[in-house]
């Protein structure tokens, strides 16, 4: 059982796979979805910590995908994954969202930012 | 719960030359990001591997070659989204110029599928029966094709298709577009296309049916197509 339970959110399957590989290697205990409807679902039904979400989804967007979560579990953090250029990263983090990386991104700087972010929500 | 991207039409603007090259650049380097991404974070688990080696756990040959797989595959994937991307820059760099016609539908139908993959839907480029050349102002030919797919892709739901194909014909050279759908969200509008069609000049024509909706570039014989 790792410190925490993180929800990947990103259609790119070898990229959450990867990385959730990646931090059980850092004894974190993660779990993936590739949209947002399936990721919706997924938190109904299973307790998780903080979630790690992108915002170019397939389907349902990240921004929609976010509203909802927050609706549902305003009392779990969301973290927001952007790619380089993005107009969000210009702009103030959306309502609901606990702040944002940017993609490539550095496994110990996510692995932070989930720390950090759960320490500031007393975890 | 909510639709799918209200702003779906103002994200991918193209309504000249300039920002139809930028809609497309910035879609597809996102797509590079993420096989960079994806690179990057499997040579970061064989670090990881490595790591864990030092430590006494057991190396599996098994994993590594999965591994090794995995960033040749992406490093693949990554050479020809790059290739693509370059070959569609450089159609801006004669105002008119001869191609071939189903090598360009592939090439920009390739470049368009992340965009379509945000919605569900696929694009299909149909095989080509014969060789069908042209010359004409490829990039424009390109942004009128890709603003008529925007439309059809405004209106498609979920696992919907998209099928393009070229003919030539007694007026010229037609490009079909058609969605494939059972229970389209909307009417393409078609004022943007026309538009762009008008400029080059050409004619584009849609017809709803009910296996979905049919939007046909037609370029005039001065196109040259053989």
């Amino acid at each position: 059982m790792g410190q925490f339970r993180v929800l990947l959110v990103d259609d790119e399957e070898e990229l959450v796979t990867t990385i959730i590989e990646r931090l059980k290697f850092r004894d974190v205990d993660g779990a993936y979805e590739l949209n947002g409807a399936s990721a919706i679902e997924r938190m109904r039904k299973e307790p998780f910590d903080i979630v790690v979400l992108d915002l170019k989804l397939p389907g349902i967007s990240g921004e929609e995908t976010l509203r909802v979560m927050k609706q549902e579990h305003p009392e779990i953090p969301v973290l927001l994954i952007t790619g380089h250029g993005s107009s969000i990263m210009d702009e103030k983090v959306p309502r609901g969202a606990a702040g944002f990386l940017a993609k490539p991104i550095n496994i110990d700087d996510l692995l932070a930012r989930i720390k950090e972010v759960l320490a500031k929500n007393g975890h | 719960m909510g639709t799918n991207d209200d702003n779906f039409r103002e994200r991918y603007p193209a309504d000249s030359p300039t920002s139809f090259l930028g809609s497309i650049t910035a879609s597809v380097t996102h797509e590079l990001n993420n096989i960079l991404s994806i690179i990057s974070q499997t040579g970061g688990l064989l670090e990881d591997f490595l790591y864990g080696a030092k430590s006494g756990q057991e190396l599996s040959v098994e994993e590594l070659n999965q591994i090794a797989a995995k960033i040749a595959a992406q490093s693949e994937r990554g050479i020809s989204t790059i290739r693509r991307l370059n070959k569609f820059v450089h159609s801006a760099d004669f105002p008119v110029a001869a191609f071939d016609v189903y090598e360009t539908l592939e090439n920009i139908g390739s470049l368009m599928q992340r965009i379509a993959s945000l919605r569900k839907v696929t694009i299909k480029i149909e095989s080509r029966s014969e060789k069908i050349e042209a010359t004409g102002p490829v990039l424009e030919i390109q942004r009128t094709i890709f603003l008529a797919v925007k439309e059809l892709l405004a209106v498609a739901t979920k696992d919907d298709t998209i099928s393009i194909s070229a003919e030539k014909s007694d007026s010229g050279l037609l490009i079909n577009m058609h969605l494939v759908t059972k229970q389209r969200s909307g009417c393409p509008e078609l004022s943007q296309v026309s538009e762009a069609a008008n400029a080059m000049p050409a004619k584009v024509k849609m017809e709803i049916k009910p296996d979905g909706v049919y939007i046909v570039l037609s370029l005039p014989p001065n196109y040259n197509v053989t």
